[in-house]
């Protein structure tokens, strides 16, 4: 089990060693089949997220911005993607504010996307770990 | 009473965020539970009603029906309404937490959820849920007894009427009312011509109620069917003192009877009673000075004292009187509410005209009574008798 902790991680910073030893911890027996799968799922939820971000952004959609990002955050401090999570509230905070439209793109907004991208790679990398090819 | 004693008590989490729900799911799977997984409120409340858990754990802010919709709908529903509700939030606000416990949640779990806590309040959910349980068929099985038991004593209300005995008609006439109490009081009259010059009539009152009231009562009844023309019927306390030697109160479950009984000579117009602890018969002359005679013989309530003594008393009965007897459920009230009358106020509310006169007359004392005491429901039985003495 403990293999995991020990392996290279390419992203080191992006999926916070806590949470993920917790999770590990508290899935028992099961862990590695149920980490596969939460693995799987983010990634298939996160990429459908970030296509609704880019497309909300390119509409100018404020409304339609803040609801993906909301989605998107609460799974990825699941994960440990807590710095994803944090960057999540920050922005969507601005659009909940006065003119959202006044600064646009918001900001922030594309270091979101890039640590988005950065937490699926790690995930991805993880998930190779535990057994199943996601 | 270990919850998880239970081979596979079920939780129904319902989650739209399935990394969330999946998560939970294993950390319950873990702590021996069967949880099904709805990802949304809609979905929740199908499964809910298809299958309803001991308890349901669920995302206070989702899509469509959110989590105060859903808490709402699920206690709302009756087989729903015992289900332990605990709604997942991250919002801790005071208002918020109060909105919840108004749409009936029964507990909070604040986001992000500690494995420890989750488990623990799962425990304490289904401890919940199954002392809930356990009142509500408490309830049923409370309920059904006290059907089954109305109907028994129903069931025994109309044994006892059906063997009260027919008006009699002729120039001496009787008629009688029994008007069974809610739980039966253990009243009983009769009244037969035992030859063809003596009439016999008796009000009794057993004491306590219900059933076990009632069946020394029909003892009675049989008892003092079973007499036939002798000594006893110039010496009435003859009769009540064998009835004192032959139910004594220690061989009837503590239970001791009051009675009036009268036999009336026909030939001779002479009327003789004795009484035990009975109310008086009312004797109603037409040309009397006195309208309402008390007619009552000393005795205590056959029973209670082995060495009991009764006496009899005699009168002579003018044509056109009329007797009635009566048990004290005419007009004393035993439950709270409603006032109970004393007898003198009961006899002189009394209609005598109607009791004398009237075919209906022993309605009438009833109505009279009832509208005295201002209540539409007698707890006691309440038996009238009444002899209307034409020749």
């Amino acid at each position: 089990m403990n293999d995991t902790k020990q392996a290279p991680d390419p992203c080191d910073g992006t999926i916070d060693p806590t949470v993920w030893a917790e999770l590990q911890e508290l899935m028992g027996p099961e862990t590695d089949d149920v980490l596969a799968e939460l693995i799987d799922s983010y990634l298939e939820d996160t990429t459908r997220q970030l296509t609704l971000i880019q497309e909300a952004s390119r509409n100018r959609n404020p409304v339609g911005l803040a609801r993906a990002i909301h989605t998107l955050r609460s799974p990825s401090a699941s994960l440990g993607a807590l710095k994803l999570a944090d960057l999540c509230s920050d922005v969507e905070g601005r659009l909940r504010g006065d003119d959202p439209l006044g600064h646009w793109p918001p900001e922030h907004l594309d270091t979101l996307m890039a640590e988005a991208e950065r937490a699926m790679a790690a995930l991805k990398a993880r998930g190779s770990h535990h057994g199943r090819q996601s | 009473m270990d919850a998880r004693a239970d081979p596979q008590p079920s939780i129904l989490l319902i989650d739209d965020d399935r990394i969330h729900a999946r998560i939970l799911r294993a950390q319950l799977e873990r702590g021996g539970f069967h949880v099904e997984v709805a990802a949304s409120g809609g979905e929740g409340l199908a499964l809910a009603r298809r299958r309803p858990p001991e308890v349901i754990l669920c995302d206070w802010i989702m899509e469509g029906i959110d989590g105060i919709e859903l808490c709402h709908s699920v206690k709302q529903d009756e087989r729903l309404a015992n289900v332990y509700f605990i709604l997942l939030t991250s919002l801790s606000e005071v208002h918020d937490r109060v909105v919840g416990l108004d749409s009936g949640a029964d507990d909070f779990l604040t986001k992000p959820v500690v494995a420890e806590e989750l488990l623990a309040r799962v425990r304490a959910g289904l401890r919940m849920h199954e002392m809930n349980e356990r009142m509500v068929r408490l309830a049923k099985e409370l309920q059904r007894k006290q059907d089954d038991l109305e109907r028994e004593l129903n069931e025994a209300a109309a044994y006892v009427r059906g063997l009260l005995p027919r008006p009699l008609k002729g120039n001496v006439q009787v008629d009688s009312l029994f008007l069974p109490g809610q739980q039966l009081g253990g009243d009983c009259l009769d009244y037969r011509w035992i030859d063809a010059d003596h009439l016999m009539f008796y009000v009794l009152d057993v004491s306590g109620h219900g059933i076990a009231a009632t069946l020394p009562s029909l003892s009675l009844l049989h008892r003092l069917r079973s007499i036939t023309p002798g000594d006893q019927l110039v010496h009435p306390e003859q009769l009540l003192a064998e009835l004192n030697h032959d139910y004594p109160m220690a061989e009837q479950g503590g239970r001791y009877f009051t009675l009036w009984l009268g036999i009336y000579q026909r030939s001779s117009r002479q009327l003789r009673y004795a009484t035990a602890g009975h109310p008086p018969g009312l004797l109603i002359s037409v040309n009397g000075q006195q309208p309402i005679r008390r007619l009552s013989s000393q005795g205590m309530a056959i029973g209670l004292f082995e060495d009991a003594v009764f006496h009899s008393c005699s009168c002579r009965v003018d044509p056109g009187s009329s007797l009635l007897l009566f048990t004290d459920g005419i007009y004393e009230n035993p439950h709270e509410r409603g006032g109970s009358l004393s007898l003198d106020t009961f006899i002189e509310s009394l209609p005598w005209r109607e009791v004398q006169f009237s075919e209906h007359g022993l309605e009438k004392v009833l109505s009279t009574a009832r509208k005295s005491m201002g209540m539409q429901l007698f707890g006691d039985d309440v038996s009238l008798l009444r002899v209307r003495f034409m020749e």
